[in-house]
């Protein structure tokens, strides 16, 4: 599979040298949705820790 | 690239770029040790990844639109109401990925991606212990990829309105990134409230005792060794800034293309820092933190103009800003009970806001801007509306540096990070349970922090010893 440089004859003319060019609007479209997912998954994850911490707490922990 | 010159500038400037993101490296280590040593061993772990995961969540924030604010939002409203999403610093930019045709983009957004995360970081410390992570990150997103990155495009790039027409000069961001992120963790902490106990029933400050002071010393210590990097990143290393038709004069610029030597930035860098670990040994009567805090006070009190003070001076504005902070913090404290766990409103916020202000009289008549094609930096129409020189540039006045400095702190810095904080703990994101809080933050994990502390460490080896059968 071809994605990007197969040659470097025209270096002056060379300017984006990464595979899977022309695609850059889908990967920021990608990266926003894992950027959303992170931050729900981190609201999920807290939620789930502090009511664990809630459920095993003790008021006088020496007791 | 065909041509030496511009090949040796292009690649010094990129490699100069990629030392510094190193450098300011050193900052978040240093915020770090500084945060997890403040926090007591129940919430060591807890205070770590917040602190951390805000370099990842604001990096990104920054690919996504934070640069781009910077570069498009320049003129606008006031030069110009177009912005443009061809700026080549948005998302889907050829220029920030790997591209023969452009070697700089990707260290300049760099460099301006860790500045974004220092101004989170700052918020990070001061919540520490009884905020949530989630409220956090997104408070987070604000300050390190929006709150401080407007002000720097009016005032921190050579082509800001602000520059132009107000005359303001921050070389440092003493107020475009410090007064903006102090100012917003104050908004966030009157929302938040204090930690349990912080506060005795007459309303009198309790010392809550930092579980490794150590951590805390040394992390100081790397935040003055990330300073470095980040008064280095604010510079154009090298440009040839003489006018079309006249002989080449290579130098060092300021951020608004003005010529500078490194030479001078390094006393004055070192002196500020001087003169506010002196004048804080002073004023708090030998107490550690605020010695160690003192190196930072005196440095954001002068950066605003460190680029062009005598280092006599650096070091002048450096202990007056010191004393302030020091004195504003502890009557804050006592008066409104608010808990600043490690002083980052006194330390960014007010010496932010004062370096800003006092550079204005410090530097007043000082051409705000020098334009140059090497620096991109162009001369707008009816530039300098507080007064021109000879030339015809914008200067710096104490009334220009003063409004712009107020309109960061007090409007992008305290006043949304009151609204954002309201509306994060309306939805149940800012604080934790009083629980959570006695419990600690870490729960269960807390054990492993110090585990030959804890008895974790013995129980396994009790485990190991049973299984081994010898």
């Amino acid at each position: 599979m071809n994605t990007g440089l197969t040659s470097l004859d025209k270096l002056p003319e060379i300017g984006a040298a990464y595979p899977f060019h022309g695609m850059e609007m889908a990967f920021t479209v990608g990266l926003a949705l894992f950027f959303i997912a992170f931050i729900m998954q981190q609201i999920y994850m807290e939620a789930t820790h502090h009511k664990e911490i809630i459920g095993s707490f003790t008021a006088s922990p020496a007791e | 690239m065909a041509d030496s010159t511009t090949a040796i500038v292009t690649i010094f400037t990129e490699f100069y770029f990629l030392l510094t993101i190193a450098m300011m490296f050193f900052i978040h280590v240093g915020f770090c040790m500084y945060e997890v040593g403040v926090a007591r061993t129940k919430n060591v772990q807890h205070t770590l990844l917040k602190n951390a995961m805000a370099i990842p969540v604001v990096g990104l924030a920054f690919f996504l639109f934070g640069m781009w604010i910077y570069i498009a939002l320049q003129g606008w409203p006031v030069a110009s109401t177009s912005v443009s999403l061809a700026t080549g610093f948005e998302p889907w930019s050829e220029k920030l990925a790997p591209n023969l045709q452009d070697r700089i983009s990707g260290v300049f957004w760099g460099a301006f991606a860790l500045f974004g995360m220092t101004a989170a970081s700052i918020v990070s410390g001061s919540i520490i212990e009884r905020a949530k992570t989630s409220g956090f990150l997104i408070i987070a997103v604000y300050v390190g990829a929006i709150a401080w990155v407007l002000p720097a495009a009016w005032g921190w790039a050579g082509n800001g309105w602000m520059t132009q027409y107000l005359g303001f000069h921050d070389q440092y961001c003493s107020a475009v990134l410090h007064s903006v992120a102090g100012f917003a963790a104050l908004g966030i902490l009157l929302h938040l409230g204090p930690r349990i106990g912080k506060f005795a029933p007459d309303g009198t400050p309790r010392e809550i005792p930092a579980h490794n002071p150590w951590m805390v010393t040394v992390g100081l210590f790397f935040i003055y060794i990330g300073f470095i990097g980040f008064y280095a990143a604010c510079h154009i290393p090298i440009a040839n800034i003489a006018a079309e038709g006249q002989p080449a004069y290579w130098t060092a610029t300021n951020i608004y293309g003005f010529p500078i030597t490194l030479s001078g930035v390094t006393m004055n860098f070192l002196l500020a820092l001087f003169g506010g670990m002196m004048a804080a040994y002073m004023v708090s009567g030998g107490n550690a933190f605020w010695t160690f805090s003192g190196g930072l006070t005196g440095l954001i009190s002068a950066s605003a103009g460190n680029d062009l003070y005598h280092p006599a001076v650096a070091l002048a504005i450096a202990v007056v800003g010191t004393a302030m902070a020091y004195y504003l913090h502890n009557w804050v404290e006592k008066t409104f009970n608010i808990d600043d766990a490690v002083g980052a409103v006194a330390v960014h916020g007010y010496c932010g806001l004062f370096g800003g202000i006092v550079a204005g009289f410090a530097l007043w008549g000082y051409p705000a801007i020098y334009p140059s094609a090497a620096t991109f930096v162009a001369l707008s129409e009816g530039a300098g509306w507080f007064g021109t020189n000879a030339q015809g540039l914008p200067i710096v006045t104490p009334w220009g540096n003063a409004i712009c400095s107020l309109i960061f702190a007090i409007g992008f810095g305290f006043i949304p990070a009151y609204i954002l904080g309201g509306i994060l703990k309306a939805a149940g994101l800012l604080r934790v349970d009083p629980r959570v809080e006695l419990t600690g933050l870490d729960g269960e994990s807390s054990s492993t922090t110090y585990p030959q502390l804890s008895g974790a460490e013995a129980a396994f080896e009790a485990l190991q010893r049973k299984e081994s059968k010898i």
